[in-house]
């Protein structure tokens, strides 16, 4: 038996409501997360993950207060973001419910950082996400700081540190797809996939079945992630929280009538 | 009066607390069952516990320097060897059960033989390292803490290493990681599982429910 990827609703948080941006840029609020974990837990969605946007450009962590409430709620694993810098903030999210932490592309800067970290909670508890734009002609390039600072390290790079210093999972995450709901960015995920052991999960652009269908048979990935597709419905894209059962995906080998999309 | 003290000590149960772990989503859980967590890292509590849940996650040799700076190796061998409380280990606190890691200088518990190692996998894609995420396990008739009908059920995993040199009657799941991984292992009082049931929807909580009920 093969494992079957996780797919995994991403939820920003602000100012301690929820929030969905497109390009990294236009937010707007979508309600509550607290009452927004509860209808994943009732979907039985695979995992959520949950970031304070603001936390890492305003130097704090996310609140734990705020994550304690939603770990008492959450009956499936929790990855929380938001401004985690040292062993001891990681610990103490752990210790409030959270199942990994997320740390943000900055950390690749003080890769001992992760080290630490990983060092503190196991390396299965540490996922790393690295936010990245296409540069024509170039490498992908990275950003810190929700998409506000660009890093001089490129992607491919950075993800041999994430691994190298005990980050357990990479979440890719591609900038300019956020919010677009026109697909994921296959070129840059397997790629990256195929250069590390440990799991990597895609995030931006998914907007159909179709989507992670596809991202899944052409790369096999541990992990499919995605925000505006879990919360939105309809052309006019009114806010709606779903969760499609596991059945409802096909990621089969076998099924070649789908078209899996040229590089 | 005093029935109702009896019965308030009889639905204690122990989270042990060292430091690395988890305990808001283990503790939610024991409430919702109708039992009283004592989520502590001191000796008294192990000593009075009737069920012990011994979490954890990162290393093996951290999780046990932790237990012994808090002076609780000897109470829980007490507990578990001299007293049979039943006991849960989950994840790490399942291979703290066993003579030691692959990754660690120091001895686990040795309540059971065996020991941790890593994970070996091919250089196949979809088998990643930690092996994180849902998989089916396969349960064999005679466990305690699953009932029938939870082989093909979906468990939470999340680890690097894993448990070997089990004997095969203490082997109550299995899971398939490419190579097969053992899920969970029991005798007497002794329980563990590689996965987090306080993670794993309703069939996780009934594997608590179970271990609880004991």
């Amino acid at each position: 038996m093969t494992p079957r990827p996780r797919i995994i609703p991403v939820l920003l948080v602000r100012r301690g409501g929820l929030v969905k941006s497109f390009g990294f840029k236009k937010h707007i609020y979508i309600g509550d997360p607290i009452n927004a974990v509860r209808i994943f837990n009732e979907l039985q969605a695979d995992e959520v993950i949950l970031i304070d946007i603001d936390a890492s450009k305003e130097s704090r962590s996310i609140d734990p207060v705020l994550v304690k409430e939603i770990g008492e709620e959450a009956m499936m694993p929790l990855t929380i973001g938001g401004g985690i810098r040292n062993a001891a903030s990681a610990l103490q999210l752990i210790r409030c419910g959270a199942e990994r932490v997320l740390l943000g592309t900055n950390a690749i800067r003080s890769p001992e950082t992760i080290r630490q970290i990983s060092d503190a909670v196991g390396s299965s508890s540490v996922s790393i996400c690295l936010d990245y734009k296409i540069s024509k002609f170039r490498s992908p390039s990275l950003y810190s700081h929700s998409g506000l600072h660009k890093l001089n390290t490129d992607l491919w790079h950075a993800a041999k540190i994430a691994e190298e210093y005990g980050a357990g999972e990479i979440i890719l995450q591609s900038i300019e797809r956020d919010g677009s709901m026109q697909g994921f960015d296959f070129e840059t995920i397997s790629r990256i996939n195929a250069m590390v052991t440990i799991p990597v999960i895609g995030l931006g652009g998914a907007g159909t079945f179709d989507d992670f269908e596809s991202l899944y048979r052409h790369t096999q990935l541990s992990g499919m992630a995605a925000g505006s597709f879990f919360v939105f419905q309809g052309k006019h894209k009114g806010v709606l929280i779903s969760y499609p059962s596991v059945k409802s995906f096909n990621f089969s080998e076998d099924a070649s009538s789908r078209k899996i999309p040229n590089l | 009066m005093l029935s109702d003290l009896r019965s308030d000590v009889d639905r204690s149960v122990c989270v042990v607390d060292y430091a690395s772990c988890n305990v808001v989503s283990i503790s939610r859980h024991v409430v919702g069952l109708g039992y009283n967590p004592v989520i502590s890292d001191r000796a008294a509590d192990v000593k009075k516990a009737r069920k012990i849940i011994m979490p954890g996650i990162g290393h093996f040799d951290v999780a046990m320097k932790q237990l012994r700076q808090r002076d609780l190796i000897s109470v829980l061998n007490e507990a578990v060897l001299e007293r049979g409380v039943p006991i849960l280990g989950i994840c790490l606190g399942m291979q703290l059960m066993t003579n030691g890691s692959e990754e660690s200088c120091e001895s686990g518990f040795g309540w059971i033989n065996g020991s941790a190692h890593r994970i070996k996998v091919s250089d196949d894609v979809r088998y990643k390292i930690p092996h994180i995420g849902w998989s089916q396990i396969e349960v064999k008739d005679n466990s305690k803490l699953f009932p029938s009908g939870t082989s093909s059920k979906e468990f939470y995993f999340a680890h690097s290493y894993a448990i070997r040199d089990i004997e095969p009657i203490h082997i109550t799941a299995q899971t398939t990681y490419e190579t097969p991984i053992i899920a969970a292992i029991e005798t007497q009082n002794i329980f563990g599982v590689q996965f987090h049931p306080e993670k794993s929807r309703e069939q996780g909580g009934i594997v608590l429910r179970n271990f609880l009920s004991l």
